[in-house]
């Protein structure tokens, strides 16, 4: 208790909100800037073969698109302090209600990934890591390599055919039942979780064996090794301790693919999350859409990095001292 | 004791940890496999749809293209999600509409006349017809739909309609035509003019509507809805509900095909199609002629003003092997002209074959030579992978059959295409979905004053064909007209159409009745049922 309200906590926590929130404007700017400097508009994706035709004026003019970048930018930026993301350009609905829709079905993938994930990279990661240079870090190394080499897209693909299609044991896509979610029909879940776990699994493993790798050649574990205490306590006592800031910047940058970086494996199993959600919105330029996913994928990717960063901070004592 | 030396304790427990990543890994594949739940299920049975009644009952799964992130609950904005276009066709009536096999027919009206100087078109508003809450469909509403479709509906500049200016009067719809027409029926029943009740304005949910099904759920951007049968509708409908997958991947698609989690697959493209040929357990139905991918020579623009160059490269182009190529093989050879399925295509016109003596003798009298050969850039873009494929071999086809052409290719944006190439640069790839032949001449293929107007042709002799054929009511006089408008498109024109497309869908053979008409007309699923 005393430490969560101790001041040097409290102060970093501050300071990193606030970092994270200045942080926020800047992604907001960077998307919205990115987006308005494509070539073409929502106006003539939307009106195609008509965008020859002076009814892409009129278009543009329902759409706000020929006001100048920077009052569409705050005219947004106001909305959002309000509440409001404003209004898909593509659709006309609500960019809430879009984001609504299948935010949940974001978070059920990327927690049910994770439940897989974070584990074995764990205990693949001191596996590895605890017994450097041996013959099971070579064999697991190996396959880890292997693993990372295949490209996600080609694993899903590939996981798709062989379980849903020829083998028939799995659905090859995972349609969401109707007025559902895909909890009431887990199998949709496992090639979707499947296709994200294995490379994630294999990226984070190597990050981690690297740090619990270093860790167990620290002084102090050593001191503990010879002093006759049990491996597993040198690991859970000593190694893991001293380990915890890096694998915490893994396990925060694997949340923001968990949630962001989905795109692929929602294409090949037509899963209605936010990264097909944001690649169709960029796609169409629907600059609103696009902006109001970015930032909430940012904003998660920004909270786990405070939340890695606080890890790190219990951790390791002398960093909650302010520099 | 080094940390990395194992002894049997060890290698116990390596063991056991192994174990466990296994179990991790596969159990879940195991468990969901043995579970009901996912329902993957193929149909091994060869139900016949011949000879029999149609049943009723029973829910059918359509999988078609859509991204679904952009749905909407606004029929009458074409967002160019098919999703979107399978909604609105089921959810709604429109004044008249396509039935399966393309033939168009009175929806809310019933029927229709033009006055003698083809100034206006009275719609007769049919009686019967009800909204999926039991209210009749009356003409205000009817009038209101036109209006409201004007002013943000898509299509309405090839509609010569003064839509504004629609009003009732007793029992009848009247729309003021701002050109003399009497094919405007046939024109709004491609289009997205559905009928909601008057004074609809909130579209934050989906107004109700008079076609053949209603809405139980959906929610815009999940990809998923079902629809149910309404009750209300005055025609037979079979189905009792049909739920609609949106796919953003035809490979996807596909895929949920053939694992039996849908029914039919809209529109899965040559490649998917190529995939289940020969399987006995999967009904092709191939509707023909739904797209074209012409190339476009602007005759304003040299060297295209000359009629030999385009004469030469009508007859350079081999045109099956670009269905081969671009198509998958899955289309037919064009013939420069558009609409092969409408009544009015002229069939009379010999085919063209490749002749590139011809093409040669007519670009050496034309001035080109090996030394001195005809430069040709020809844009295409990857707004369909068709049109950069097509491009691109017909391209190779010029080089290596011509030595007096030195053709490239150039690829731009497919956000920008349509207004900084099409109609913009002299020889460019086009996009040509299924239209009325009179509506897509006024549009595009050629009509002078069009706004766009692909090849900028302006033969008033060609324009008065037309204008001559869309002012009467006589079917022979009609093709009689547009037979020799299209002469003069096949001779002189700046199209090089070497083949359309096929729509490709595929079917569990149980399902039945399913359109066989290309284009918003394979939507109408109003007449299918499921063979039990």
């Amino acid at each position: 208790m005393r430490l969560w309200l101790s001041r040097p906590i409290a102060g970093f926590l501050v300071r990193r909100l606030l970092a994270g929130a200045g942080l926020l404007l800047v992604v907001s700017l960077l998307i919205f800037t990115a987006t308005d400097v494509l070539p073409g508009d929502a106006a003539e994706v939307l009106l195609g073969q008509e965008a020859a035709t002076p009814r892409l004026a009129l278009v543009r003019q329902e759409l706000g698109l020929n006001e100048p970048a920077p009052q569409r930018y705050l005219r947004w930026i106001t909305g959002v302090l309000r509440g409001d993301l404003g209004t898909s350009l593509v659709s006309q609905r609500s960019v809430r209600s879009i984001i609504g829709a299948r935010i949940e079905n974001t978070l059920i993938l990327a927690l049910a990934t994770g439940l897989v994930v974070f584990p074995l990279i764990l205990a693949l990661g001191i596996l590895m890591g605890t017994r450097e240079g041996s013959r099971v870090d070579a064999v697991f190394s190996a396959g880890v390599l292997v693993t990372y080499a295949f490209p996600m897209f080609v694993t899903a693909v590939l996981l798709s055919l062989l379980f849903g299609v020829w083998l028939d044991v799995l659905p090859p896509v995972s349609l969401v039942p109707v007025g559902g979610t895909a909890l009431d029909s887990p199998s949709i879940l496992v090639l979707p979780v499947a296709s994200m776990a294995l490379p994630s699994v294999a990226w984070g493993a190597r990050l981690t064996r690297a740090a619990v790798a270093e860790a167990s050649r620290a002084a102090h574990v050593e001191a503990a090794r010879l002093s006759g205490i049990a491996e597993s306590r040198v690991i859970w006592r000593h190694v893991l301790p001293a380990a915890l800031p890096p694998i915490a910047q893994v396990c925060a940058r694997l949340v923001g693919v968990l949630v962001g970086g989905t795109v692929i494996v929602e294409t090949v199993f037509n899963y209605p999350g936010l990264g097909l959600a944001l690649v169709q919105a960029a796609t169409s330029r629907d600059v609103p859409l696009v902006l109001g996913i970015g930032l909430l994928l940012a904003a998660v990717e920004i909270g786990a990095y405070i939340v890695a960063d606080l890890v790190g901070v219990l951790a390791v004592p002398r960093l909650r001292a302010p520099s | 004791m080094r940390a990395w030396s194992i002894g049997r304790a060890q290698r116990a427990r390596a063991a056991w940890v192994m174990f466990g990543l296994f179990g991790v890994l596969v159990a879940p594949t195991i468990l969901s496999g043995c579970g009901a739940a996912g329902g993957t299920h193929r149909t091994t049975v060869a139900a016949s749809c011949l000879d029999r009644a149609p049943e009723h009952g029973g829910t059918l799964v359509v999988g078609i293209q859509g991204s679904s992130s952009t749905e909407t609950n606004n029929p009458f904005i074409d967002t160019t999600n098919l999703s979107d276009a399978l909604r609105r066709v089921l959810l709604y009536d429109a004044v008249t509409k396509l039935t399966p096999s393309g033939r168009m027919v009175g929806a809310a009206a019933g029927s229709w006349a033009y006055n003698k100087g083809l100034t206006e078109v009275r719609f007769t508003v049919r009686h019967g017809e009800r909204f999926s809450d039991g209210a009749a469909v009356t003409p205000a509403d009817v009038a209101y739909s036109l209006r409201l479709y004007g002013k943000i509906g898509f299509g309405t500049t090839a509609i010569p309609i003064d839509w504004p200016k629609v009003r009732v009067e007793g029992d009848q719809v009247v729309a003021p035509l701002l050109k003399p027409r009497t094919d405007v029926a046939e024109n709004l029943a491609q289009v997205s003019d559905v009928v909601v009740k008057a004074g609809t304005t909130d579209f934050t949910n989906a107004p109700l509507g008079s076609g053949p099904f209603k809405i139980d759920v959906f929610e815009p951007g999940s990809g998923v809805a079902l629809l149910v049968r309404n009750t209300f509708y005055p025609q037979p409908v079979y189905l009792h509900a049909i739920e609609i997958r949106a796919f953003a991947d035809p490979a996807a698609m596909t895929n949920a095909f053939l694992a039996g989690e849908i029914d039919v697959a809209i529109n899965v493209g040559a490649v998917n199609a190529r995939r289940v040929e020969g399987d006995k357990g999967v009904k092709i139905i191939r509707e023909r002629g739904a797209l074209t991918y012409p190339f476009i020579m602007r005759l304003p623009d040299p060297p295209f003003n000359n009629p030999d160059v385009r004469l030469a490269l009508k007859l350079a182009v081999d045109r099956q092997a670009l269905v081969n190529g671009a198509l998958q093989g899955q289309g037919t050879v064009g013939n420069d002209l558009f609409m092969p399925s409408d009544p009015d295509y002229d069939t009379s016109l010999p085919q063209r074959e490749r002749d590139l003596r011809r093409a040669a003798e007519l670009l050496e009298r034309a001035g080109y030579t090996a030394s001195r050969p005809l430069k040709l850039t020809l844009w295409s873009s990857t707004y369909a992978p068709e049109m950069a494929d097509a491009a691109t071999l017909f391209v190779a086809q010029l080089d290596s059959g011509l030595p007096m052409v030195d053709a490239k290719v150039e690829l731009a944006p497919a956000d920008t295409y349509w207004s900084d190439v099409w109609l913009v640069k002299p020889f460019s790839t086009g996009w040509e979905q299924i239209f009325p032949l009179t509506t897509a001449i006024y549009r595009t293929l050629g009509y002078s004053g069009s706004a766009t107007d692909e090849t900028g042709m302006h033969r008033t002799d060609f324009d008065a064909l037309v204008d001559e054929a869309v002012r009467t009511t006589n079917p022979a006089l009609r093709k009689q007209a547009l037979y020799a408008a299209q002469r003069i498109l096949w001779a002189d024109g700046g199209y090089i159409v070497w083949g359309y497309e096929d729509e490709i869908d595929l079917s569990r053979p149980d399902v039945c009745g399913l359109p066989t008409a290309p284009g918003i007309a394979s939507y109408a699923l109003s007449q299918t049922w499921l063979s039990r």
